[in-house]
């Protein structure tokens, strides 16, 4: 039971309904949303209508007999292209100046990795927590030693190390003193069932 | 179907292959209603967007963890005040926004003069955040004292007495419509 006298008239109330249906949504804020979700890996891709799939497998057939009866068939490749993983590992240590509020530097990132994702180049990328634990060969874990952590990760896809370069030079963490470590993720590398 | 089991169905449905369209159901039922909260909890337009887009993300990280205890929408506004709160921490450690120490301090200040008397989105802004927070759970977004208590780690006695406050300071504040109903033109 509340107050009675702090209760809300019905007018009142009704600017307070009339409040809510005045606070619309900008109309491309479920595109920006859904986009940062994939580009976090938190959304499977969107399949293709089934007549629009329909039309690309009839394509794809009709291709392939084309190919035998040229007697060039060749099994279709996944990869446009000779195609290698990079992985982007982003160092936060005392140069990093985060002179801007974390929403706006995670808002900047996140529309970087849009831009990306947009052109097939990145595959995923996350924030790490910054603490963490560094586990010895005994099995001991001690805590991560400060001064320099690793505060988030991507993975590319790039044509060549000269294009995985410039997309690292253009990644917003730069700008903010933060140091970024690029890899390859080797082909064979592998491990297991993963 | 109960709208629980409804909810429960379409998160599921998202959960069993993270599927965009499951995703962008959820995000039409409850997307304008956190935007129009997190756009009247926060002053600053500008962040806005950011905060939701990022309330979003985490929602959507943790939403295996929901469990049903709380509605959908109960349970999602509590990240986009989460997200708020950290704008006001960052913004207030960034020199760009006035935090008052004392929560009313600000909101206390016009009330006698009738010429300042500002309409309700005005008003609501010039309450301290920590009031703000409660009264617009509370009267704007239908939650319990109880569940009010549970998202902000407060007591659900704190949540009751915050809110009789904020209303008061509001009332101060605020240059009520001349006619019911009247202020939007409906």
């Amino acid at each position: 039971m509340e107050n009675k006298d702090t209760e809300w008239a019905e007018q009142e109330r009704a600017a307070f309904a009339a409040l809510l249906r005045q606070a619309a949504p900008p109309s491309d804020l479920e595109r920006r949303v859904v986009g940062r979700l994939s580009a976090a890996g938190l959304l499977a891709r969107r399949r293709a209508p089934l007549a629009q799939r329909s039309w690309l497998l009839a394509a794809g057939l009709a291709l392939l007999l084309v190919g035998f009866g040229l007697g060039r068939w060749q099994a279709p490749s996944l990869n446009p292209g000779p195609m290698t993983r990079y992985l982007l590992l982003l160092h936060q240590d005392r140069s990093f100046r985060p002179d801007r509020a974390p929403v706006a530097r995670r808002a900047e990132v996140g529309r970087w990795a849009r831009h990306l994702q947009q052109a097939g180049e990145l595959i995923e990328g996350d924030r790490l927590g910054l603490q963490g634990r560094l586990l010895t060969p005994g099995g001991a874990a001690t805590t991560l030693a400060p001064g320099d952590v690793v505060s988030g990760f991507f993975v590319l896809r790039a044509a060549s190390d000269e294009r995985a370069l410039a997309i690292a030079r253009t990644c917003p963490h730069l700008a903010y003193g933060g140091r970024i470590e690029l890899r390859t993720i080797q082909p064979d590398g592998r491990v297991g069932v993963l | 179907m109960a709208i629980a089991e409804e909810e429960r169905a379409l998160v599921d449905r998202f959960l069993a292959d993270r599927d965009e369209r499951a995703f962008c159901e959820i995000y039409r039922q409850h997307g304008p209603a956190l935007y129009g909260f997190a756009r009247h909890l926060l002053e600053r337009d500008a962040v806005v967007d950011d905060v939701v887009q990022e309330a979003w993300l985490r929602a959507v990280r943790r939403l295996p963890s929901f469990d049903g205890r709380s509605s959908l929408r109960t349970w999602l506004i509590g990240f986009v005040v989460n997200c708020c709160r950290e704008s006001w921490r960052d913004a207030a450690r960034h020199g760009t926004e006035q935090v008052a120490d004392d929560p009313l301090e600000d909101a206390a200040q016009p009330a006698d003069s009738h010429a300042e008397r500002l309409d309700l989105e005005r008003a609501l802004a010039r309450l301290a955040p920590g009031y703000r927070t409660v009264l617009l759970l509370h009267d704007l977004q239908g939650m319990t004292h109880e569940e009010i208590g549970d998202l902000l780690e407060i007591a659900p006695g704190t949540s009751k007495s915050q809110l009789a406050r904020a209303r008061q300071v509001l009332r101060t504040l605020w240059a009520r419509p001349a006619h019911p109903g009247g202020e939007d033109g409906e």
